[in-house]
């Protein structure tokens, strides 16, 4: 009598545990409308897992579908990421900004909230001459077509897929691949960066370009004529807490069909290849 | 022939223009106030491929002038693949209470870099593959270290620290400090040291194949192998160090000079 007892509440112990340990998710998706007016109105996104996808809508609003899923070890966890783990939007008639943000620094640190996630997959409706500036940190893609305003974006451990634009501002990718592509020849400086990655730039046939090349061990291939660019070394001087530093930086320059604006391209471990539209 | 004529020399003027566009390797000059100016300096540059001068002056700041060999890149272009000359590189100089450092980034190729510093500093300059080290006219401890390339200090004040795998050291001090220690070493390279003609040290001389020579007397004192025991758990190690100690003037600071195929040359300075 007395091992049934035992073994009954060994087993009731056992069977808490499991159902305090079962993972928890929840998953939301809706759509919001932002009015905008300015004729060049802003998108900002930050996100921190997950993907941005971003294509031309209609004008005087900004649409977004925004597709979370919460997600957390257990029960308890699961509503402390609530208090954790946020989605903040700021929205006026200038733009709008998505920032995916941890309210508390330590909320993966200390234990309070570790295990915690939350993915937002961003499908963003822009109107004509949006300025871009998004990014995503883990398990993300940044995919851009068909807008016509300025573009930044960023990602660490996935690619970025820009195409059918006018023009970019910056960039930058740590690990993922960069792919680039113009409607048209692009009119504005850029800067591309990657530590890992390839990137491919497709441009129309004839497109003028200047290239400052930074890049360690990876090949260059272009399909356009190219011929050598000297460009001047870079003296920068910046003052910190006492401390004095002097950069001296210097890149390999060519020049594409006669030149053009100055794309600043850097990457250590992966090829750029630059090539004509198909 | 006036046609060709003309032809040579427009081609000519064209070459010429287009060496400046790859000019790259004329010196990019940085001037550093100190932050402490009059007090001893340590300047630190550690690189992997690199021409290193260090010039003693009386001023109260720091002058580099660098430069960065050309590198040279290959393009795959629909006409073949071409050579794209001119280099990619960063340097960083940088200044805090007196210390200065000095390093590049993984892009560079061979790097020059002259500094005209103030006489009292302290160096600590490193360099690996085809590189060279000089100094001169500086007062502080030194520790120059050149795997593959020579090592020449010249009206030195101080104490030096100098290794050198394949080539020669060459180091001549004006006085020399007796608190600081002082050592050459060089597996294959030649050592010569220059002391002041009434300097008085202690050498310790480990010389496996190379022949020694001396401008000065020397006092060579009887010695004894030192035996270093280290037991480890895979067993026991036995080192046994068998030195050649000289006294020059009747002795006084230690240097200690190493080498397994070099010659050592002591010098009176100046000579």
């Amino acid at each position: 009598m007395r091992k049934i007892i035992i073994v009954t509440v060994y087993l009731m112990l056992t069977v808490s545990v499991v159902a305090a340990a079962d993972p928890v998710t929840e998953s939301n998706v809706w759509t919001e409308v932002y009015p905008v007016t300015a004729t060049t109105p802003s998108l900002y996104i930050s996100n921190i897992w997950g993907n941005v996808r971003v294509r031309p809508g209609t004008s005087g609003q900004i649409s977004v579908t925004i597709d979370e899923r919460r997600s957390a070890p257990d029960q308890k966890r699961f509503e402390r990421s609530f208090e954790m783990l946020d989605l903040d939007i700021q929205a006026d008639n200038q733009g709008v900004s998505f920032k995916v943000g941890e309210r508390s620094r330590d909320w993966g640190r200390n234990g309070a909230c570790r295990g915690c996630r939350v993915d937002y997959q961003f499908e963003v409706l822009v109107p004509p001459g949006t300025q871009l500036d998004v990014g995503t940190i883990i398990d993300g893609r940044i995919d851009v077509a068909g807008v016509d305003g300025n573009i930044s974006a960023s990602n660490v451990n996935g690619p970025i897929a820009v195409s059918d634009i006018r023009d970019c501002e910056s960039l930058e990718s740590v690990n993922g691949a960069v792919d680039l592509s113009f409607s048209m020849a692009p009119g504005q400086d850029c800067n591309i960066d990657t530590i890992n990655g390839d990137i491919t730039i497709s441009m129309p046939s004839g497109t003028g370009l200047d290239v400052a090349l930074d890049q360690f061990d990876g090949r260059m291939v272009s399909e356009f004529r190219v011929e050598p660019l000297a460009f001047p070394a870079q003296i920068e001087q910046t003052s910190d807490d006492g401390r004095q530093r002097y950069r001296i930086q210097q890149s390999a320059g060519l020049r594409l069909e006669g030149g053009g604006p100055t794309f600043s391209i850097s990457s250590m471990n992966g090829d750029v290849r630059i090539q004509k539209s198909q | 022939m006036r046609i060709d004529y003309i032809r040579i020399t427009l081609v000519l003027a064209l070459i010429l223009g287009a060496v400046p566009a790859f000019g790259q390797n004329e010196p990019q000059m940085i001037t550093i106030p100190l932050s402490k100016p009059g007090e001893q300096l340590t300047l630190e540059i550690g690189m992997l491929s690199a021409r290193i001068e260090v010039i003693g002056e009386d001023r109260a700041d720091a002058e580099f002038a660098v430069t960065v060999e050309d590198g040279e890149r290959k393009i795959v272009t629909p006409s073949g693949t071409k050579s794209l000359k001119g280099g990619s590189y960063a340097l960083e100089v940088e200044e805090e209470d007196n210390y200065i450092s000095v390093d590049t980034d993984w892009r560079a190729n061979k790097v020059t870099v002259v500094a005209r510093i103030p006489r009292n500093a302290d160096l600590d300059l490193s360099t690996t593959e085809d590189g060279e080290i000089i100094v001169s006219n500086i007062s502080g401890n030194l520790r120059l270290e050149n795997i593959n390339g020579p090592i020449t200090a010249t009206n030195i004040s101080g104490s030096v620290i100098a290794e050198s795998v394949n080539e020669d050291i060459d180091v001549s001090f004006t006085s020399l400090d007796g608190d600081s220690a002082t050592s050459f070493a060089s597996i294959n390279g030649d050592l010569t040291v220059g002391l002041p003609a009434k300097a008085g040290v202690q050498l310790h001389i480990d010389s496996d194949r190379g022949e020694i020579f001396s401008d000065f007397e020397v006092d060579v004192q009887p010695t004894k192998p030192v035996i270093e025991r280290e037991d480890d758990r895979g067993g026991v190690a036995v080192r046994i160090e068998s030195v050649i100690v000289a006294n020059v003037n009747g002795g006084g600071p230690v240097i200690k000079l190493k080498t397994l195929n070099g010659d050592i040359q002591i010098r009176k300075s100046g000579n």
